[in-house]
């Protein structure tokens, strides 16, 4: 139902003196009273059964709005609160976003560090790999140079007398003289005993 | 010296390294001296002898040579120098001072100072020996 405006220029009646009738003798016996009092503002002031219908009706109206408005209303608090718990866990996910994303440049920046470092390593251990072939190779021709001077010593080298009698050494050979020894000084043959070595004999005094 | 100190000398080396393994081997020693001089020697079944100039520094520095008109004898066979003290000099000196083989007066013999330097001493000393001697 549309809504129809109330009015609102009620009035009294307004009356001087008392108020007057006229008694009226009816044909059954009964009589009636005619009002016979001047009133003013009588027109606005009658409160009928339609303005009575009409209020009730817009009460209703406005109890009936009252309802939606309320469950209206608990609806919305509702959605507040979930509205209110979404933004809560959008929170939460924003913070943890937030860790996540430092986090995340942290670890970034430790891995670049770390990048950084591993480059280093890797420069180093490059320039340390060129070093060793480096030595490597000289190690390779000193070793081929070595190899030439010991063949050409050990051509020189027999074990026999004359070439152990030409070489000092003086090694200690011990606390007393092995069989080895002892076989190499018999058969003449002097292996790894040369000038200069020595037996350290305890209590020789 | 040869009665007494290389006498112990003799039995140490023989108790180091076992007396089967010194090795025996002839020797000329002198056994007469006239003037300082020696004049008389024999062959000997030799073991552990002292060292002569010789052997330690390679040729006789105190020892009767050759004095433009006598020809003294040495008397030896012990004419070359061992290859250790030919190699390192140094270690002619050992801190104590040693008698040698060599007759060098009526009185005295050759020895090596304690700081290795040659020398001569009366025989009445009492030094150290310090002998040589082959293993086999």
């Amino acid at each position: 139902m549309d809504w129809k405006t109330l009015p609102t220029n009620y009035t009294d009646a307004v009356w001087n003196g008392l108020k007057k009738y006229s008694m009226i003798n009816n044909s059954d016996g009964t009589v009636s009273f005619d009002d016979k009092t001047v009133y003013t503002g009588k027109e606005n002031s009658f409160f009928g059964a339609a303005e009575a219908n009409a209020m009730n009706a817009a009460m209703n109206k406005l109890a009936g709005n009252m309802e939606t408005v309320e469950e209206r209303a608990a609806s919305a608090e509702a959605s507040a609160d979930n509205a209110f718990n979404y933004a809560k866990n959008a929170e939460s996910s924003a913070t943890t976003a937030t860790t996540a994303k430092n986090n995340a440049s942290e670890s970034a920046t430790a891995a670049a560090n770390s990048a950084t470092a591993a480059a280093n390593s890797a420069t180093t251990a490059s320039q340390k790999a060129t070093a060793a072939a480096s030595s490597a190779t000289a190690a390779a021709n000193s070793a081929s140079v070595a190899q030439a001077s010991a063949a050409k010593v050990t051509m020189i080298l027999f074990d026999n007398a004359g070439a152990h009698n030409a070489i000092y050494r003086g090694k200690n050979l011990g606390t007393s003289v092995t069989s080895a020894q002892w076989a190499a000084i018999a058969n003449d043959t002097f292996i790894d005993l040369y000038i200069g070595d020595y037996e350290d004999v305890p209590n020789r005094s | 010296m040869y009665l007494t100190g290389l006498d112990s000398a003799k039995t140490t080396i023989k108790s180091a390294f076992g007396g089967a393994h010194v090795l025996s081997h002839r020797q000329r020693l002198v056994n007469a001296v006239t003037n300082g001089v020696p004049s008389g020697s024999a062959w000997f079944d030799s073991t552990i002898e002292l060292m002569t100039e010789q052997n330690v520094y390679g040729g006789k520095l105190f020892a009767p040579t050759s004095a433009g008109s006598s020809i003294p004898a040495m008397f030896t066979v012990d004419k070359s120098q061992y290859p250790l003290f030919a190699y390192e000099p140094s270690l002619i000196a050992n801190g104590q001072t040693i008698w040698l083989r060599d007759v060098v007066t009526t009185s005295a013999f050759a020895n090596v100072y304690s700081n290795g330097q040659a020398n001569s001493s009366a025989a009445s000393r009492s030094y150290g020996v310090r002998p040589a001697f082959c293993i086999s």
